[in-house]
């Protein structure tokens, strides 16, 4: 699986050039600052850094990007956990748990364990890559659009597990999220819900509704409120629950296995990523819980499930980058884009004839994991501070800041609008009990599903009996079938304890 | 490896809204289909919009009678909506909006520095001298970070 005589090439590149590794932790704080800043975000960063790396060689320019890119990764939790408002939509579901935690004091142990999850999982996502990145070129191959619009529907039904209000508002949240990402010039050049507007021709930019749907419409709610964390006494600023957090994280190692393989598998199929990814993850985590109805009330294992997850799936997305050619999500295509710069191009080819170089790179992201736990340290001790800070200020700020990074990501006045009006749809939608998280899962999916029913429709001839003829197709519909059910079955269950818990009170 | 004991989950109270908002969305969702069905000229047109959009209305529907079975359950004197507390998040909804909308004639500086000022005072500040700090200084880093340092191109009034 190992080619030896290429590894021993890449210890010799890594250790030949000090410019591969000045450049890394430059590179992981200034992913750890823009996944930290709502607004900004990991693929902002690295394309502002991009032009950068054209003096590099391309072996320290591929190491920058992907410490920013490992850098990010972490940085979106910060704001999640201290805030519930993800940084980048890879941190979703490390806000169930992680906010809860912050509110009641544990906002050290949180990021604690959002670092270290993070690490491990970078770790065991660029370590399952080294052993895979040669035979798994073949296997991403035979994914075809059915396989992926099965993955894509797997994803919106996560919506099922995640809602912890009612099935109907889950999925009517979600498909609220498909429909208001349909919005624009469809791929077949029809212009849908623009009203007349050419500002949405674009469609509704995803990234602005993320922070209208979680950050804005949580901080309308924070109105009036003193601080995020109500007890005065827990409001500290201490080392010790960091390094607590880090290593409960490392006595929880079968949870960040989990999560980190998860986050591998799914990184690798092409346009997925740790969007989905994170979520999974958690919905996993929960239902093989002992108390599943814990999650979302601060347990440590719903951080872990979606920091190891949203980790490891950099190391899954470099995969289809190095073995085909094929960008994973945002991040990934600015890496091609660097491969490009140097004149590389990714694919079967250069695995074979670079083998070497592509070691170099997996192993160079390995060693950036483990300094992201000494740079992130220090960094997430300081940005714990945050909780010192009265909500009458920060909650003007934040939302200020969100505004000018949402013009920054959309280049006009769309980003703003959309982020005041997913922040007064979100804030509606928490009123009335509408899980808001369906709504960006439904919103990030959206695009892909579509895109691949279209192609299923258009190379089966609209017959359905087409998918019999897709053995993986129907290994896909089985699990998806299964794990829906048994979640049901279980949140089914969980209520019938609480009603005779009640009963029995 | 311990765990916190989860403490028992707050039991969600529907409100009368929802009922109302649960119609707006079904509305909002069938207008939107039949927009996309009178201008589809393929199936590929319509191909998810229209089942997603029957599902979503449908979920809408079993939602909306959850709440009203739910609410009627209730006493009359507890369905009146706790409109005291909601005056300030309403507030900075109303102000959100407007500073999305002033930005193009106001600038992110003027914009910026106006919103910061009176969603302060929303909040409850009332020291005229940390307002007009926080709405000059914070602005003016706030616009130089991003116009001048991030080289964004950010529509402006008077820097």
């Amino acid at each position: 699986m190992i080619d030896l005589s290429a590894l021993a090439g890449a210890l010799h590149l890594l250790g030949s050039d000090a410019m591969a590794w000045l450049v890394v932790p430059p590179g992981l704080l200034i992913g750890l600052i823009f996944g930290a800043v709502p607004g900004l975000s990991i693929s902002i960063a690295m394309a502002v850094f991009l032009p950068a790396t054209l003096y590099m060689d391309f072996l320290p320019a591929i190491l920058f990007l992907s410490a920013v890119f490992t850098g990010g990764g972490f940085g979106g939790a910060i704001p999640a956990i201290l805030m519930n408002i993800p940084g980048t939509s890879s941190a979703v579901a490390t806000a169930f748990d992680g906010y809860p935690m912050a509110q009641a004091g544990r906002h050290g142990e949180a990021l604690g364990i959002g670092l270290a999850a993070s690490v491990v999982g970078t770790l065991a996502g660029y370590a399952i890559l080294l052993l895979i990145v040669g035979p798994v070129a073949g296997w991403v191959l035979l994914l075809g659009p059915t396989e992926m619009l099965v993955v894509a529907i797997w994803g919106l039904l996560l919506i099922a597990v995640l809602n912890d209000a009612s099935f109907a508002k889950g999925i009517a949240a979600g498909i609220l999220g498909i429909l208001i990402s349909t919005v624009g010039y469809s791929d077949t050049g029809l212009m849908r819900g623009t009203f007349g507007s050419m500002y949405l021709l674009d469609g509704i930019p995803a990234i602005p509704a993320l922070i209208g749907l979680f950050a804005a419409s949580e901080l309308i709610n924070m109105a009036g409120r003193d601080y995020i964390v109500s007890d005065e006494s827990l409001r500290t600023l201490r080392m010790k629950p960091i390094l607590a957090g880090v290593r409960d994280t490392l006595r929880r190692w079968p949870a960040v296995l989990r999560g980190s393989l998860t986050g591998t598998l799914i990184g690798i199929i092409p346009g997925v990523g740790a969007s989905v990814a994170n979520l999974a993850s958690y919905a996993m985590a929960k239902r093989g819980a002992e108390q599943p109805e814990s999650f979302g009330r601060g347990n440590p294992e719903g951080v872990i499930a979606s920091e190891s997850a949203n980790s490891s799936s950099e190391g899954g997305g470099m995969v289809t980058l190095l073995a085909l050619g094929l960008p994973g999500g945002a991040g990934t295509a600015i890496l091609l884009g660097a491969f490009a710069m140097h004149n590389v191009t990714g694919g079967p080819r250069f695995i074979a004839d670079n083998t070497d170089v592509v070691y170099a790179i997996i192993l160079g992201n390995m060693v950036q994991a483990a300094l992201l736990l000494v740079v992130g340290l220090a960094f997430v001790f300081f940005a714990s501070s945050i909780v010192k800070a009265p909500l009458r200020y920060l909650v003007p700020w934040v939302i200020a800041i969100s505004m000018t990074g949402a013009y920054a990501i959309t280049g006009s006045i769309v980003g703003p609008l959309t982020v005041a009006g997913a922040g007064a749809l979100g804030w509606l939608m928490r009123r009335y009990d509408y899980p808001v998280t369906a709504t960006v899962v439904g919103l990030l999916v959206g695009p892909m599903a579509e895109g691949e029913l279209v192609r299923s429709w258009q190379i089966s001839g609209g017959d359905p009996a087409f998918v019999l003829g897709r053995p993986i197709t129907l290994c896909f519909i089985a699990l998806l079938v299964a794990s829906v059910v048994i979640s049901e079955l279980g949140k089914r269950r969980t209520r019938r304890r609480r009603k005779a818990r009640e009963a029995l009170s | 490896m311990t765990q916190q004991q989860a403490p028992t989950p707050p039991r969600h109270r529907p409100k009368p809204g929802g009922i109302v908002f649960a119609a707006a969305l079904a509305l909002a969702m069938l207008g939107y289909a039949w927009s996309i069905l009178d201008s589809a000229r393929s199936t590929v047109d319509w191909l998810m919009i229209l089942p997603a959009a029957g599902v979503g209305v449908i979920a809408l529907a079993w939602a909306a009678l959850r709440d009203a079975a739910a609410l009627r359950a209730i006493p009359a004197a507890a369905k009146l909506p706790a409109l005291k507390g909601n005056a300030r998040p309403v507030a900075l909804l109303v102000l959100i909006c407007v500073y999305a909308a002033s930005l193009p004639f106001a600038g992110f500086d003027l914009g910026t520095a106006l919103f910061i000022a009176i969603a302060l005072l929303i909040q409850g500040e009332r020291r005229i001298w940390l307002i007009a700090l926080n709405a000059v200084l914070g602005t003016g880093l706030l616009v130089w970070v991003f116009h001048d340092l991030l080289m964004v191109r950010l529509p402006t009034l008077l820097m």
